[in-house]
């Protein structure tokens, strides 16, 4: 351990108030406070009360007295003793003076149990045994994470029950020394200099043995602890300053009561719209969390002389209204710019406006003389929600907007942007555009805490810890469509929601995993048993419709189940593969068969032919435009668990190609209208046929395999056709080789398999024999083709014959057919 | 380890809490110029109440400059009262809030003495 490592808790002064913690004087001060209170106001209504008030008086100021002294002694304690002055921080420092009250006891604990058992040093789980034992606080931390308090206080106890020693000494072993450097830091990054018990708990939650073992029983880690001692040490603050009423911070909530009287009256906008401001002081003003850049941007902007207004762009669901309750809250707390502060952000029912105006012209009047009042109150903020929709008031706005004293703030998507409000150059001239991030995880936990000690309430469910986090996973992983904080928020009520339904008392994560997979259609979470043997077999369910082909099968199984166990380093994609290989040999098939066994159905394949994407100017139509639908890009927003099939790929115009590097070296892509399209849960196969004369060739002069895909990049990269860049990307390339005799029989079989499933069905038993899967081979096999006749001969050959023969009732239910393979008429 | 206990008390009752209480009693004065918006109100003590205004006509129009002239002028009046009303409720509150402040910082200085004196007064009644 570090040798600069001080560490002496008699010498810190936080020692003093541990040893006076002690004393009953300050021990129970609290209660004597609250006994001799009660007893002057007992003795207080009889001195009213009687004829002989002498003896009474003289009780009452006895008690008052003592109530109040244990009251001044209570405050002294806690505001005095319990947080001593402390040291700056420096290397060589004791570090116990970093103690608070309750760390110190614990420590103090564990070094009387020390020294009792003589042991040699103060071992770490005698730390934490005495953190969990006499905290109540903890709870908190234990109940949410749905860990058990009492089977981990039970194991370190029988631990340090088992510990024997000679000779006692006051030093702390190695792993004490990395709990309390440890918790200092976690303390630090907390923005607080005092160590407290949930900062203990946190580091060692990274060090302890017996405790990361039950962090593992239920799928938690030591930053989740670090999230949960955040959590609670926030809430205490919180209850903390409220308490402080004569503070700036509290004081200043009351508002103003004469700020508004210098404005002007705003009678008609009264009328329709919202006073966010109001709503914020009922509210009790909520903690605004994320967003931080955006909204001192907007708050810049609005404090400008000139071009004040604000068009905030955003997509639905990333915050951009919350950023709203931010602006009006600190405006009205003054928080904000000088030029902001205490204006009143009021938010234009512009829906509702036009509704009861009946029709435009008439909305228009009323809006004139909203805007007019606007301007001539000298305080207000305008907000408008849904811009792009109401560009039909852009000649009543427009005149106004150019005024310095009527700022709005403009709401609207990328998309509402692209779409309408670019097309008015002049009215986006008078905005400064904000663009609106989505917030990060960490921000949306934050968020999803608060709410739900507001849904526990309405609920009377109780939300776990778990829940929450693998709310906020399962929604960045498969919700990519929607923005966080909304996301995340809406399927946390969906959840509880159905918890409350199935009248349970506590929301876990498998909730979580069953409401996930209802909407996905993906299941979700602990792997079930069929879909790890689906996963395990992959390979074969796959031959169950592809005949040979075992390295492209292999490698595609592979990066699947990867996928699925969540081991893949990679960024990109789920899986992304090139195949290579003359025509008819399985490409499409192989994509086809994956789409149904993993995504459970062909229909969650999104099929492109690339042929169709030659000129520059068609990467519009593949990633949609102001105006125009990307054939991409909308297709994997609606639906991201799908495979992407990009069917003859090297005839792409070579800038489609290049949108397809990011794609899959980051999983993601902007779509033309300036959205971030997610493809992290797509499967990518992209076709091609190129150089297959080098596989023929091959063939022929029986090269070794190996060397043949050497033969093919090489061929491949001599003629331009793909980038080096470009096929690096993928996680494998595939070559398919030509079908083999024994391969086209076993081809045949398996289309004849299905002709003979379908007329199982109508009772009639088909035959097949080696000589019509032969024949069938043979007809169907075509070197520039590959297999790709093959269903066609079968279905003019055989399936018309069956045909007409059931329809003229040749062959009835039962009966058993045969086809001469050389004449193709039933045999009887 | 800390200094002597009593020392620390008589520092924090009579050094360390009444700057706090004097603190707090700072925000309440402040809070009471910010509630009651005085310097603001005192700025605009003669503008039209609620920014009514009305505007001059162009042209020689005596009765309607006149009409206009006393409108603006009954609008300022207006503001003028009602500011001047508000404006002795924040004075009035503030000068409460400047006693109270008063009484609370030096009872919390004398409020040890009185305690003694109540306790022994108290048992001396009693016994």
């Amino acid at each position: 351990m570090d040798s600069q490592f001080y560490f002496n808790l008699k010498k810190a002064r936080i020692f003093q108030a541990v040893k006076w913690g002690k004393n009953p004087v300050f021990r129970f001060a609290r209660f004597f406070r609250k006994l001799f209170f009660i007893l002057f106001a007992f003795f207080f209504f009889i001195f009213l009360n009687r004829s002989f008030p002498e003896r009474f008086l003289g009780l009452c100021l006895t008690t008052l007295s003592l109530a109040i002294a244990f009251w001044i002694l209570e405050g002294f304690f806690n505001s005095k003793l319990k947080k001593p002055e402390l040291p700056v921080y420096r290397e060589g420092v004791n570090l116990a003076e970093f103690l608070s009250l309750e760390a110190a006891e614990d420590c103090w604990e564990a070094i009387k149990f020390s020294r009792k058992k003589k042991l040699p040093e103060v071992p770490s789980e005698a730390l934490l045994y005495f953190a969990l034992k006499n905290n109540k606080e903890v709870n908190f931390i234990f109940t949410r994470a749905l860990l058990y308090l009492n089977g981990l206080k039970n194991d370190l106890r029988t631990y340090l029950d088992a510990l024997k020693g000679e000779k006692f000494e006051e030093i702390l072993s190695p792993d004490s020394q990395k709990v309390i450097l440890a918790a200092l830091q976690t303390a630090q990054e907390r923005g607080s200099q005092r160590i407290e018990v949930g900062d203990l708990i946190v580091s060692q939650s990274e060090i302890d043995p017996i405790f990361k073992k039950y962090l593992m029983a239920v799928n938690l880690k030591s930053q989740d602890i670090k999230n949960l001692s955040w959590w609670l040490a926030n809430l205490k603050n919180k209850i903390e300053e409220r308490k402080k009423f004569w503070l700036w911070k509290n004081l200043i909530k009351q508002g103003s009561l004469a700020k508004n009287w210098t404005a002007g009256y705003t009678l008609t906008l009264d009328q329709f719209s919202i006073d966010l401001s109001e709503m914020a002081k009922r509210q009790g003003f909520p903690d605004i969390i994320g967003h931080k850049k955006e909204i001192e941007a907007i708050e810049r902007i609005l404090a400008r002389r000139e071009k004040n207004n604000v068009l905030m762009v955003g997509e639905s669901g990333s915050g951009r209204k919350s950023i709203i309750q931010a602006l009006a809250q600190r405006s009205y707390l003054g928080d904000s710019l000088k030029e902001v502060n205490y204006k009143r952000v009021v938010r234009l029912d512009l829906a509702s406006l036009i509704n009861q105006a009946g029709n435009l012209k008439a909305a228009e009047n009323v809006l004139d003389a909203i805007f007019n009042e606007v301007a001539s109150s000298g305080n207000i903020i305008l907000i408008i929600d849904e811009f792009h929709n109401f560009l039909e008031i852009s000649g009543v706005i427009s005149s106004y907007l150019a005024l310095p004293n009527f700022p709005v703030v403009a709401i609207t998507t990328f998309e509402g942007l692209h779409k309408n409000i670019e097309r008015n150059s002049s009215l986006l001239g008078l905005f400064e555009q904000v663009q609106v991030e989505e917030i990060s995880e960490q921000e949306t936990l934050l968020l999803l805490e608060n709410l739900s000690l507001f849904l526990e309430r309405k609920y009377k469910i109780f939300i776990s810890y778990s829940s929450l986090r693998e709310i906020i996973r399962l929604s960045e992983k498969y919700l990519p469509d929607n923005s966080f904080p909304e996301k995340a928020i809406k399927l946390l009520d969906e959840i509880i929601i159905y918890v409350s339904q199935k009248k349970a008392k506590i929301l876990l994560p498998e909730d979580v995993f069953k409401i996930v997979s209802d909407k996905t259609q993906i299941p979700v979470g602990a792997m079930e048993t069929k879909e790890r043997e689906m996963l395990l077999d992959l390979e074969n369910l796959i031959h169950q419709r592809i005949i040979n082909q075992q390295e492209a099968v292999s490698e595609v199984s592979s990066a699947l189940r990867r996928a699925r166990a969540e081991v893949s380093i990679r960024k990109g994609t789920i899986g992304s593969f090139l195949f290579l290989g003359p025509t008819g040999v399985g490409k499409t098939e192989t994509a086809k068969a994956l789409a149904a066994i993993y995504f459970g159905s062909e229909d969650k394949m999104i099929r492109l032919d690339m042929s169709e994407f030659q000129e520059v100017a068609d990467i519009a139509r593949l990633i949609g435009s102001p105006g125009q639908e990307g054939l991409l890009t909308t297709k994997i927003r609606e639906a991201p668990f799908s495979l992407i099939l990009l069917d003859e790929i090297e005839k792409a115009h070579p800038n489609v190609l290049n949108l397809f590097l990011q794609v899959l070296d980051e999983g993601q892509l902007t779509d033309g209208l300036g959205r971030k399209t997610d493809f992290k849960n797509s499967i990518i196969i992209a076709t091609s046929n190129a150089g297959y004369q080098i596989i023929l060739e091959a063939l022929k002069e029986n090269t070794i395999w190996d060397q043949v895909k050497a033969k093919l990049l090489d061929f491949v990269f001599e003629k331009a056709i793909f980038r080096p860049e470009f096929i690096n990307r993928f996680d494998a390339v595939v070559v398919f080789g030509p079908l083999s005799r024994e391969n086209l029989m076993g081809v045949a079989q398996l289309l004849l398999g299905k002709l003979k499933k379908n007329l199982a069905e109508k009772e009639i038993e088909f035959v097949i024999t080696e000589s019509l899967k032969a024949k069938i081979a043979d007809l169907g096999y075509d070197p520039t083709f590959g297999a790709r006749q093959m269903q066609r001969v079968i279905q003019d050959k055989i399936g018309n014959v069956l045909a007409t023969a059931i329809l003229s009732n040749q062959i009835k239910r039962g009966a058993r057919v045969e086809i001469d393979p050389e004449t193709f008429q039933i045999r009887r | 380890m800390g200094q002597n206990i009593l020392f620390q008390y008589i520092f924090w009752q009579f050094w360390e809490s009444p700057k706090n209480v004097f603190n707090a009693w700072q925000n309440f004065l402040k809070f009471g110029f910010h509630y009651f918006s005085l310097p603001l109100l005192l700025k605009t003590l003669f503008s039209p109440w609620r920014r009514y205004r009305w505007y001059y006509p162009k042209g020689f129009y005596p009765v309607k400059y006149l009409e206009v002239f006393l409108s603006n002028l009954i609008s300022r009046i207006l503001g003028l009262v009602l500011r001047i009303f508000l404006m002795i409720s924040g004075i009035l509150f503030e000068i409460f809030i400047f006693f109270m402040g008063f009484v609370v910082f030096f009872g919390w200085l004398v409020l040890p003495f009185f305690l003694i004196w109540g306790f022994f007064y108290g048992l001396s009644i009693l016994f």
